[in-house]
């Protein structure tokens, strides 16, 4: 192999290396397909380009673009998170429970953050520590923390204090505050995963593992983080998602949820194949995903035609996804 | 001597950029034992590849029992009464020794597979082997040498009449190789003809009848065993021509002791490995491929587990013990696989320059888990300009680059980290004579600049116009020690065995 | 030459042998705290609620053995047990035309996840993924998400009983063999077990891995539609929810007998049997201490946890296999 390709690469022509500093072309489908959506939704649907009506989408938007943003994080890895919705609702039950019971809203929002980036430390460690298949455990986190939440709530939702929705639902400056918080997010995570060393451990990780550990890079702390994270991410959207809804019901953690939430990273441009794909195409995924679900929704598109419609998009992204990156590096 | 039963004639085959063989035509007959042996890279598994069906020859013709036959697939080799017992065994540890043997084609009975006749007809063939085996016993539940033992059986279903073994014993004890030596004996007797392909002039001598010495794709001599010495083919492998004057020796002058490895080993890999590194010192690891040299390089780093031993650095003015897992901390160890272990081939110039470094690569006190990217900017040209990378720029991905500027990126790699101790696992493997030639000025500086420095290598000018010092090993152990003034005949005796005399 | 590792062998045999221990003690204590758990009754129940899974799974186990996945059968099964009871009842087609196309169309489904998975190279978790939420939208679609009843002249035959044996029972483990011959006596079934210990070392070996993987996925399909025939028999009609989570559950029934997730383990006979009736063993147990329907899932969560544990500790203890290059090495160049 290698005295065949020493031959063939050794010139590089002034095209060549254009090609060599940008990626892959799948880089910029997202961008196209969310120009193409939102052209698309903004001609067919009266009134879509109010400012009303866009925070409104984006609200919507906010919680699936959160748990995106955490399933990109164990993608990039490699790895998948099948357990975000029901990690998700666990902790927001956990959460409306402990203020049921009178407790402090704000301490309610930290035990709906941190329940969950427990449940999804235990996936960090099954995976990295125990060498556990990604798809299982988590697909096994997924049937406990569903279980565990209708088991506890009988399948009844649990209100939660106005309070506590209103102060999440706040807007400044006329923007609801969970969009703020997406906003905010992704900058953060942007800057984190392109600036920072962690950011550059995560994707060396993601393209070749052994590479990164001869490297000097904690490979087994990396997966670990990112599927803490992606925990973490489903706390996040617990708050928001509960707030959203007033209560907190083991509803949101059906796995169509979890549906949603792979198509965002698929559609946003994050590779199944690891590597590839940072907070801001979760977030643009995301949108896609809610703009077609919104346009299906109001096009009174059955919710099941929705469910086959969403599964062929994300396998096409994904077909295309693995088959132009194995063109480019073999 | 009647004409031969197989005869290759006028083969040549040429790879991009390599010349792999010239013309080289081949003769074994039935009921004799003959060696293949050469260089690593003299041609001789191309030559046997092509004889199986894995490569087709650029010309040449094969004759078998005087008639010319085809061989382009191996299958084909297989219908002329071919087998190739590879070096590396295709076993399937979960199944049983008969699935192993016959999974390609079971032969059926009442629409199901018919296990009676196919454990009868294992059991015969591995009788003939020697082997009491229960072809029912599951591949992971018995030793390497008997995989071998199952590997050969397949190859003997089908009654081949030319039998090839490449390197059969790497992974055998030495009472397996015995008794491998026996089995191959009795084939012989069988009328078969028996290629033997070996790194292990030793094995040539106890085994063999006929010895056919390849050297840069070409035959460099042959004939009968009992005619030569162990020093003559030797000399056949290596050539007559003192290659040394070609390449210039760099002396540098050792310092102190900065790693001393003691008794690691790992029970079945390697066995008891001590040595001592120092600064300023190029310390060629001679051996034959599977001798277990790349397992100690791995073992030094913590990428394969050890059972025991330890490992010393120089940190201040102590030899400090190092945990395994430590190690990598103190040592740039460059693999020898360079797509898998080596770089990240999506990935740019830059980022794969500065992986090993980036914790130093930051911005002051607040921020110092950011990057400064000007910072590594600069470390990135200062080495890509050092070594004379040929890049179009920092941010061109790595697969794009040639073979050897992608090695120089790893090295580069480390240069930027600036260990105190440097591992190279076959750094040229692949390159171009010019790639090569920088590759080991770049070794010679560093050792220059006082760091301690270990290499593999499989070429024997290569090992030779680099090192300080010598550790030869054969079977997973060291088992000798050579200072600067080591001839090259020296190193291939001991490691393929010849030098009986000497310790 | 020919001695065994003995050091080997406790662990060989607990790993061989452990699930069925396993099943023991489930049963032990199911018997101790509910005293009517012991009985042929139950004994008969556990085995008629296994029996459209025990075929799904011995469907499934093809598969993972190839060491990849589908956890799209539970909705081949729903969807072909949709498509066929609309033919009955609905349409009043005849029931044999209406058995055929649901086989058909479960085979087809099965094509359609091997041309994504070996064909388009799609991770075989999110093609399956895919194709589970979209199969169950078809037929939620085409039932308008509603309950298709099966007409009366059929409905027996779910409970119907040969003497103290449920006839579906007798379907079941009839057709386990069948596919415990084809795992272990036909070619197919040998090639699938070498593709999941090395998919090059089986190329190497000349096994058509693409044929044989795809191949895998269609007799997945195929079984999940006859595990729906049952599954649709049982309950008399085909609700929206039917074969929910049956992926799930088939996995945790494989990975409880013994078939390794990490490909090329794992027995049809009695392994998946054994899967199977531990878990239904379980279920049924929960049901007879007076355990919420809201616990299955969790149960079940946590024992594929365990028994996932188990098998990724099963496969560190295997030998590490050495890598060898086989490229031809460069001539040294020395002109």
């Amino acid at each position: 192999m290698s005295i065949l390709n020493s031959g063939v690469t050794q010139q590089l022509s002034k095209k060549d290396s254009k090609e060599a500093a940008d990626i892959y072309w799948t880089r910029y489908l997202p961008y196209i397909v969310l120009v193409v959506v939102f052209a698309a939704v903004s001609i067919f649907v009266p009134y879509f380009l109010t400012i009303s009506n866009l925070l409104s989408v984006l609200l919507q938007t906010a919680s699936l673009a959160i748990l995106a943003i955490g399933q990109a994080a164990v993608l990039i890895l490699g790895g998948i998170d099948l357990s975000m919705p029901g990690v998700m609702a666990l902790g927001s039950i956990f959460g409306a429970m402990y203020m049921r019971a009178g407790g402090n809203p704000v301490l309610g929002a930290v035990i709906m953050l941190l329940v969950p980036a427990a449940l999804g430390l235990i996936n960090g460690i099954s995976v990295s520590y125990f060498g556990m298949i990604p798809f299982v455990v988590t697909l096994a986190m997924q049937a406990i923390t569903i279980g565990a939440a209708t088991m506890i709530t009988n399948q009844i939702s649990i209100p939660v204090p106005e309070n506590f929705c209103n102060a999440m639902l706040t807007k400044i400056g006329g923007i609801p505050l969970p969009i703020i918080i997406v906003l905010i997010l992704t900058l953060f995570l942007q800057f984190a995963v392109t600036k920072t060393y962690y950011g550059r451990w995560l994707y060396s990780t993601g393209t070749n593992m052994r590479t990164s550990r001869v490297s000097g890079v904690p490979t087994k702390k990396v997966v670990l983080a990112a599927y803490s994270f992606a925990g973490l991410m489903g706390g996040l959207a617990a708050i928001i998602m509960t707030s959203r809804l007033y209560a907190a019901s083991p509803q949101m953690g059906k796995d169509a949820v979890a549906m949603d939430i792979i198509a965002s990273a698929a559609v946003g441009g994050v590779s199944t194949m690891g590597g590839v794909g940072t907070a801001v195409n979760a977030v643009i995924g995301a949108i896609i995903i809610t703009l077609i679900s919104n346009v299906m929704n109001m096009a009174n598109v059955s919710y099941y035609l929705t469910l086959v419609i969403k599964g062929i998009i994300i396998i096409t992204f994904v077909a295309i996804d693995a088959n132009s990156r194995k063109k480019s590096t073999k | 001597m009647t004409i031969p039963y197989l005869k290759m004639d006028g083969i040549a085959k040429s790879f991009p950029g390599v010349q792999a063989l010239k013309n080289v035509t081949f003769e074994a007959s039935q009921g004799e034992i003959l060696a293949l042996v050469g260089a690593n890279g003299a041609g001789k598994s191309t030559l046997m590849n092509v004889l199986g069906g894995n490569i087709e020859p650029n010309s040449g013709k094969i004759y078998i029992n005087g008639k010319e036959v085809r061989i382009s697939s191996p299958s084909d080799a297989a219908a002329n009464g071919i087998a190739f017992v590879h070096q590396e065994m295709a076993m399937l540890p979960t199944m049983s020794i008969a699935d192993t043997m016959y999974i390609s084609s079971f032969p059926y009975k009442h629409g199901l597979i018919d296990y009676k006749t196919i454990y009868q007809r294992c059991r015969v063939v591995l009788k003939r082997l020697g082997c009491n085996f229960d072809p029912r016993e599951r591949i992971r539940n018995i030793s390497p040498g008997d995989q071998q033992m199952v590997e050969i059986g397949r190859a003997l279903l089908h009654d081949p009449q030319i039998i090839i073994f490449d390197e059969p014993t790497s992974s055998l004890t030495s009472r397996e190789k015995d008794h491998l030596f026996e089995v191959i004996r009795t084939l012989k007797q069988e009328g078969s003809v028996i290629i033997y392909i070996s790194h292990f002039l030793d094995e040539v001598f106890s085994l063999c009848d006929r010895v056919m010495v390849l050297r840069n794709g070409e035959t460099a001599g042959g004939g009968l065993v009992s005619e030569y010495t162990n020093r003559d083919i030797v000399k056949m492998m290596i050539g007559e021509k003192e290659i040394d004057t070609y390449y210039e020796r760099s002396e540098h002058r050792a310092g102190e002791e900065i790693m001393r490895v003691k008794g690691i080993y790992r029970s079945g890999v390697i066995n008891d490995i001590s040595f001592s590194l120092r600064k300023g010192e190029v310390v060629g690891l001679w051996g034959q491929l599977g001798s277990g040299r790349t397992e100690v390089a791995r073992a030094l780093v913590g990428l394969d587990p050890i059972d025991g031993g330890t490992i010393s650095i120089k940190m201040g003015d102590q030899m400090m013990p190092v945990k395994q897992s430590e190690t990598k901390k103190y040592i740039g160890m460059i693999t020898e696989n360079r797509r898998e272990e080596g770089l990240l081939l999506p990935m740019s110039v830059c980022n794969n320059m500065s992986l090993a470094n980036l914790t130093n690569l930051t911005k002051k006190k607040p921020f110092s888990s950011v990057i400064d990217s000007k910072l590594e900017n600069s470390e990135t040209d200062k080495y890509v300009k050092r070594m004379d990378i040929k890049i179009s720029s920092q941010a061109q991905r790595v697969e794009t680059l040639s073979g050897g500027n992608q090695q120089k990126v790893i090295i580069g790699r480390w240069l930027q980290k600036n260990p105190p101790i440097y591992i190279m696992d076959e750094p040229t493997r692949g390159l171009d004579v010019g790639a090569k030639a920088d590759i080991r000025r770049i070794i010679s500086d560093l050792a220059e600049q006082g760091a301690g420095i270990l290499v593999i290598s499989s070429e024997i000018e290569e090992i030779m116009s680099v090192s300080d010092r010598y550790l030869v090993m054969k079977r997973g152990s060291i088992v000798a020690e050579f200072g600067s003034n080591a001839s090259k005949e020296d190193l291939v005796a001991t490691a393929t065995g010849a030098a009986s005399k000497k310790e | 030459m020919t001695k065994k590792q003995h050091n080997f062998s406790l662990r060989d045999f607990l790993f061989t042998y452990g699930f069925l221990l396993v099943l023991l003690l489930v049963i032990v204590y199911f018997s101790v705290t509910a005293p009517s758990f012991f009985s042929m009754n139950a004994a008969m129940s556990i085995l008629h609620t296994a029996a459209p899974l025990l075929i799904i799974a011995s469907g499934l186990a093809f598969v993972i053995m190839t060491k990849r996945i589908d956890i799209s059968v539970g909705s081949i099964a729903y969807l072909s047990a949709a498509i066929g009871a609309l033919m009955i009842s609905r349409m009043g087609l005849p029931i044999p035309l209406a058995v055929v196309s649901m086989l058909v169309l479960s085979c087809l489904m099965g094509v359609l996840n091997g041309f994504f998975v070996v064909i388009l190279n799609v991770n075989p978790m999110i093609a399956t993924f895919g194709t589970q939420l979209a199969f169950r939208g078809i037929g939620l679609l085409l039932t308008n998400s509603m309950v298709v009843s099966l007409p009366r002249s059929i409905r027996f035959l779910g409970n119907k009983k040969v003497g103290p044996i449920y006839i579906d029972i007798l379907f079941s483990l009839f057709i386990l063999l069948i596919m415990m011959l084809i795992h272990s006596r036909t070619q197919f079934g040998r090639q699938v077990v070498a593709i999941g210990n090395d998919i090059s070392i089986a190329e190497k070996l000349g096994i058509k891995e693409k044929r044989i993987s795809f191949f895998a996925y269609v007799v997945c399909g195929l079984m999940a539609g006859i595990g729906a025939i049952i599954m649709s028999l049982q309950v008399g009609s085909v609700t929206p929810t039917s074969g929910t989570s049956y992926e799930f559950t088939a996995i945790a029934m494989l990975v409880i007998g013994g078939v390794s997730l990490y490909g090329g383990e794992g027995t049809i006979l009695p392994g998946v049997l054994i899967g199977g009736i531990t878990l239904a063993v379980i279920e049924t147990g929960l049901n007879y201490i007076g355990a919420s329907v809201y616990v299955y899932s969790f149960v079940r969560g946590g024992v594929i946890f365990v028994s996932m544990f188990a098998d990724s500790l099963k496969t560190q203890v295997k030998p590490k296999v050495k890598i060898m290059e086989d490229e031809p090495t460069t001539v040294s160049n020395a002109q």
